[in-house]
């Protein structure tokens, strides 16, 4: 099917993700040595090891976070961010910053934090009981966890995309309006507009103009979670934040996702948890690398697929573990 | 299985072989349990059915048996009356000439032939319709004698008597001094003979002859009265008291002249005839032409009214049919009618006749009306020799015969399970099964016109301790008692149910939710005897002693709870965030004792505002004006209005304007929202209450009226007890069922909880609680105990909110019991089961197909 995206890519992702891929694959042997970057991360002390036990055990260490993207605005900013699911830390003193109108990946291997840490940014995890945290996050400047702040306000300026496509159960069209319906706006000329803008942006358009006022649910799983993202920016958020989104999808809704991904980039903010390195690759502008609940390493995504600064990284990157 | 297989492999093929084993014990039994349990619904239906299904079937009627020879003497006048006994072995004839013959039915002999009166022959008899009452007669000279003429029952040793009575086989009878010896089913020796016995002697008006009379034997005394030849015509009363001591009765007689002597221009009326309570009297022209005098004031009688009972032709003859209050009118044509009295102008108006029912026309005149002791059934025999027997409150025809002798007296014995007919020479018998005739589907389910309805309606009133009363057998008042019933109580449980479930499945903590579910759960286990008890014994006086405040407590609730959320929301930021946890809770609970409290002290206020001081004379309709009610009834309706006005007027104006207000300023300006909502509320209310009152509305007689202490305002609270768990139970499931990623979809976008459970949970959720609805309904229908002790179980059509009900299983539980086995009332109380059963059955399909519809909407596609 041919794409019509209301928006143009600003580079071809195909081949950005093809030139990425080929360089992993060409490994180079020059890495800086494990035991250098340690010595540079933690002043002087020596991990017999790695990097790995020295987290599993608990000990402190310092995230290798790359210059460049300390220089971008940021949109989300998470600072010294510690999370307890009951008795059982899962987040270890975060500290990143997610830049503007870019894509940030997080990474890392299944259970590390990385989908607690996407639902730290919009208090999704204040549903859970057990939950008490620690630290900062940053909303374009404004305190999340900060007293008073009114959660429901907050999540507005937030839209979140699942890992399961979570259509509700009405039309296409009541889906994409939903946030607007819930800010009590009846004007239908706004409702249509935002819906046409929402489903283009989200590339969904010419596949569903036709059937706007059909259930959601019958769209195709792909489609659902195109019909999903259009819902998130139907609200014109601030940030994006993305879980897993093409975990339940075949590789061709995965295809058009990431497309969709791609075109977003420079519009929105997005924030997108993966554990698929070539997507990672495809989509990010840069990555953050998490395990066992630390950020490990954290910089663009050119460098840090192809010249990570950890020789962990590298090991997840190339897939030797994960 | 090979040598060769590993010991391992083996071990898992009989593994296997166990499971398999267990897989077919299993769906074998849930099989057979499947199919028991349907086996065992359907036999319940077909034992229901098999029971009512005898109402269904048809009269039937044997050939005649004819008895000719010395039975029947021939005579030129027809006997004044004949009676048989119950087991139809004996006859006796009162002939005109006043010999009065007794005739063995088994051989046809005369066995005896008494004068009871001596020389004298009466020229003028009435008698009873039920078996043992008195006769009145009158005589030539003026005056009137009472008598007893009944069968006596005796029961006989075996050596009491001879040999060949002895020898007698079941069923079979002999003559036996003066009597029949007949042998009973259980074995014994039954001797039936005639009674008679000739009682006082009275004399009522003048010395010319008696040429009719007619009697009643009520509570209020033994009335006569009579009709003599020159025309005066007189009502008597006697009242007859016992000393106790002495055992002696004295009779003290009090006449009324109706009128004094004939009026020379006029005719002479054909029949007087006198009601079975002695309060109405009426004398019949041969032309249809009828006086009813009005003798409820036994001094003071009253003409009520003279109308004409026939269309054209001649009057054949009047009888009263058994109650001895619905006349049966007869004309020369074969046309037949009833009439009774009936207050046709309102409670407050005197009793008038109607014309009741229209039966179906004969060949020719009518000949001899005769009411059977037991039931409404008419004989009926014209001069073509056809003869009917008709149900006279439906008006049915139920059987018809062909004589080819004219039959001038009829008799139903006492057991309606035969019609004699005498012609003048012949006596005939005809064996007839009558079955059910009172108990029809027009009977069970149309308006009837009872005896004594002004109109045709529906109700229930099955037995009574007299014979001759009118079975009501319209089971709508009970299954409009039902309808009322459940109505009421999902009134006053869906919601609450509804509510709590969404409260607690989508406000609460996993932790709260489940320990408020099982506490919702326990109350499931409160046994509806208990519940009933307390709702008719403690709930039901003390709601009446606090009427108005327990009335005001269905506004002040609401509007406490209201209250406490429009303040929380004034609370500071960092309070409200802080406190959000048990503080919240516990506010919540504070709120509803303070609308309790508050009803206590409004509730005067209002009694006297509203209800003109005071709620139940004004229920009555004896004070106060319409407003106040129908201003009450209206605030839930007004509140509505208000807030939709609210939120489509104000709503989209602040919208723009609140953009930059601050948390405090929205919910202050909020609070004033509420505060002049509230004061739009009632305005609204009030100009639409005095608008309504203009126009003549009046709640009162509709679902407000006259208080009843056990009503379905107590029913409704104490079957919410019931139904709550249930639905709370079955809904919260539902609500909790729906996916989780649904709910946070809505959150993550901005929605809060309300939304979110408004939006997309309860509608995903529609059809679980949609069926936790109709389980509920089901309960409802079909729940016994609290309505039969707190409904008060009066039959009555009426929704009135403050009255009670009959339910179908309330009916069913207080009349089988007592029910005759096998008679039309026992079956028509399994009709009241199986209706009862259709109507939970229907429900359940009902609510079964909605879900499945439900269903398919949020999944199917
Ligand atoms: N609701 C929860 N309650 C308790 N522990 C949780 C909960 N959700 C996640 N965790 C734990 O937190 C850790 C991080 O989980 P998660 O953020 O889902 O990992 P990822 O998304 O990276 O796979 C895991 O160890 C997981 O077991
Ligand atoms: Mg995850």
């Amino acid at each position: 099917m041919e794409r019509d995206h209301a928006l143009t890519p600003k580079r071809s992702s195909d081949a950005r993700g093809v030139a990425l891929a080929s360089a992993m694959t060409e490994r180079t042997e020059s890495r800086t040595p494990l035991i250098a970057t340690l010595e540079r991360a933690e002043t002087g002390r020596t991990r017999p090891g790695g990097l790995f036990e020295c987290i599993a055990e608990g000990r402190v260490f310092e995230p290798v976070i790359h210059d460049e993207v300390a220089t971008d605005e940021a949109v989300v900013e998470v600072d010294g961010f510690d999370l307890w699911y009951g008795d059982t830390q899962a987040l270890h003193d975060i500290s990143l910053s997610v830049p503007k109108g870019k894509v940030t990946a997080l990474i890392g291997p299944s259970g590390c934090g990385k989908s607690t840490l996407l639902r730290s940014v919009n208090r999704m995890n204040d549903l859970i009981d057990s939950v008490r945290i620690d630290g900062q996050i940053r909303l374009s400047g404004d305190s999340i966890y900060g007293r008073g702040v009114d959660v429901i306000e907050l999540r507005k300026r937030i839209g979140m995309v699942f890992q399961k496509p979570n259509p509700f159960p009405m039309s296409i069209y009541e889906n994409v309006v939903y946030s607007l319906r819930i800010d009590g706006v009846r004007d239908r000329f706004t409702l249509d507009e935002a819906c046409e803008s929402s489903l283009r942006g989200a590339g969904l358009w010419d596949e569903v103009k036709d059937r706007l006022q059909n259930s959601a649910l019958a769209l195709s799983g792909g489609q659902q979670q195109r019909l999903c993202i259009a819902r998130a920016i139907a609200a014109e958020p601030e940030v994006l934040l993305l879980d897993e989104p093409c975990s339940a999808l075949d590789p061709i809704a995965t295809g058009k996702i990431e497309d969709l991904i791609d075109d977003l980039e420079g519009l929105y903010s997005v924030l997108i948890v993966t554990h698929n390195m070539q997507q990672a690759s495809r989509v990010s502008d840069n990555t953050a690398f998490m395990y066992l609940g630390r950020l490990v390493e954290y910089g663009p995504t050119e460098s840090l697929f192809l010249s990570p600064r950890l020789k962990e990284t590298e090991d997840y990157v190339t897939g030797r573990f994960g | 299985m090979s040598p060769e297989t590993t010991p391992r492999a083996r071990r898992n093929r009989k593994t296997r072989r166990a499971a398999i084993l267990g897989e077919r014990f299993a769906s074998a039994a849930i099989t057979a349990g499947g199919i028991g349990t349907i086996l065992a619904v359907c036999l319940i239906f077909f034992f229901l059915a098999w029971v009512v299904h005898p109402i269904f079937l048809s009269p039937t009627v044997q050939a005649g048996d004819e008895l000719s020879g010395a039975a029947v003497a021939e005579v030129d006048r027809a006997p004044w009356s004949m009676g048989v006994d119950e087991d139809r072995l004996l006859a006796w004839t009162l002939q005109h000439d006043g010999a009065l013959e007794l005739v063995d039915l088994a051989t046809g002999l005369r066995l005896s032939v008494q004068r009871p009166f001596g020389d004298e022959s009466p020229t003028a008899a009435s008698f009873g319709i039920g078996t043992g009452e008195r006769a009145a007669f009158g005589f030539a000279d003026g005056s009137v004698r009472v008598a007893r003429i009944e069968f006596l029952a005796d029961f006989l040793k075996d050596d009491e008597v001879s040999e060949d009575v002895i020898g007698l086989e079941v069923g079979a009878s002999a003559v036996h001094e003066g009597g029949v010896v007949g042998r009973t089913p259980t074995g014994q020796l039954r001797l039936t003979t005639l009674s008679v016995e000739v009682l006082e002697r009275y004399e009522l008006g003048t010395d010319a002859p008696v040429v009719d009379i007619d009697h009643a034997e009520s509570p209020a005394g033994f009335f006569l009265t009579t009709l003599q030849e020159d025309g005066k015509f007189v009502v008597a009363r006697v009242r007859e008291r016992r000393n106790l001591m002495t055992g002696k009765t004295t009779r003290s007689l009090v006449q009324t002249v109706l009128r004094e002597s004939a009026d020379p221009l006029l005719e002479a009326p054909r029949e007087i005839l006198m009601d079975g309570l002695g309060q109405s009297v009426y004398a019949v022209w041969k032309d249809g032409r009828l006086e009813h005098w009005d003798m409820r004031v036994f001094d003071a009688p009253v003409l009520r009214e003279e109308l004409s009972l026939l269309e054209e032709g001649e009057l054949a003859r009047v009888r009263f049919v058994t109650g001895k209050k619905t006349l049966a009118v007869a004309d020369d044509r074969g046309n037949l009618w009833t009439w009774f009295p009936a207050r046709v102008g309102g409670e407050d108006s005197d009793p008038t006749l109607r014309l009741a029912r229209r039966f179906e026309p004969g060949d020719s005149a009518v000949v001899a009306l005769q009411p059977s002791p037991r039931s409404r059934t008419l004989a009926v025999s014209y001069a073509s020799g056809l003869t009917r027997l008709f149900q006279t409150t439906l008006g049915d025809k139920l059987v018809e015969l062909e004589c080819e002798e004219v039959l001038t007296t009829l008799v139903i014995p006492p057991k309606e399970d035969a019609l004699l007919g005498r012609s003048s020479q012949r006596l005939w018998t005809w064996e007839i099964e009558k079955r059910y005739p009172e108990a029809t589907l027009t009977a069970l389910f149309r308006p009837i016109p009872y005896e004594g309805f002004a109109e045709p309606e529906h109700f229930w009133a099955s037995s009574s301790a007299s014979d001759d009363f009118e079975p009501q057998l319209g089971l709508m008042p009970l299954v409009f008692g039902t309808i009322k019933a459940t109505v009421y109580s999902m009134i006053f449980g869906a919601p609450l149910a509804i509510l709590a479930a969404i409260y607690t499945s989508e406000f609460l903590s996993k932790r709260l939710r489940a320990s408020v579910k099982s506490t919702v759960e326990l109350m499931a286990s409160l046994p509806s005897v208990v519940l009933g008890f307390i709702a008719a014994l403690v709930l039901a006086p003390l709601v009446q002693d606090i009427l108005p405040a327990f009335l005001s407590a269905f506004l002040t609730v609401p509007f406490a709870i209201l209250t406490g959320a429009y303040l929380w929301q004034m609370l500071p930021d960092h309070l409200a965030i802080r406190w959000a946890g048990w503080q919240r809770f516990l506010a919540i609970f504070l709120t509803l004792p303070l609308g309790v409290g508050a009803a206590v002290v409004v509730g005067p206020l209002f009694e006297s505002l509203l209800f003109a001081g005071e709620v139940e004379g004004w229920l009555d309709g004896r004070i106060g004006s319409a407003f106040g009610g129908t201003f009450f009834l209206l605030v839930p309706a007004a509140a509505l209005v208000t807030v939709l006005l609210m939120g489509s007027v104000l709503g989209p104006r602040m919208r723009e304007r609140s953009a930059t207000w601050t948390r405090a300023q929205v919910a202050r300006f909020e609070s004033l929202k509420f505060v002049g909502g509230t004061l739009v509320l009632i305005a609204v209310a009030a100009v639409l209450a005095f608008l309504l009152q203009a126009a003549g509305f009046d709640p009162r007689g509709g679902v407000l009226d006259t208080y009843v202490q056990r009503n379905a305002l107590i029913v409704g609270f104490a079957m919410g007890f019931a139904i709550v768990p249930i639905i709370y139970t079955l809904a919260e499931d539902a609500l909790s069922e729906v996916p989780s990623q649904l709910r946070e979809g809505s959150l993550a976008a901005g929605a809060t909880t309300w939304q979110t459970a408004v939006r997309i949970v309860i509608p995903f959720a529609m059809s679980g609680i949609f069926s936790a609805l109709m389980i509920g309904l089901g309960r409802a229908v079909g729940e016994t105990m609290i309505v039969l002790m707190a409904a008060g179980n009066t039959a009555i059509m009426d929704w009135n909110v403050f009255n009670g009900f009959r339910t179908l299983s309330a009916n069913v539980a207080v009349e089988l019991p007592e029910a005759v086995v096998g008679s039309a009332h026992y079956r028509t109380l399994f009709v009241a089961a199986l209706v009862l059963f259709f109507m939970t059955f229907a429900l359940n399909t009902l609510a079964e197909m909605v879900r499945r519809h439900f269903r398919g909407r949020m999944h199917a596609l």
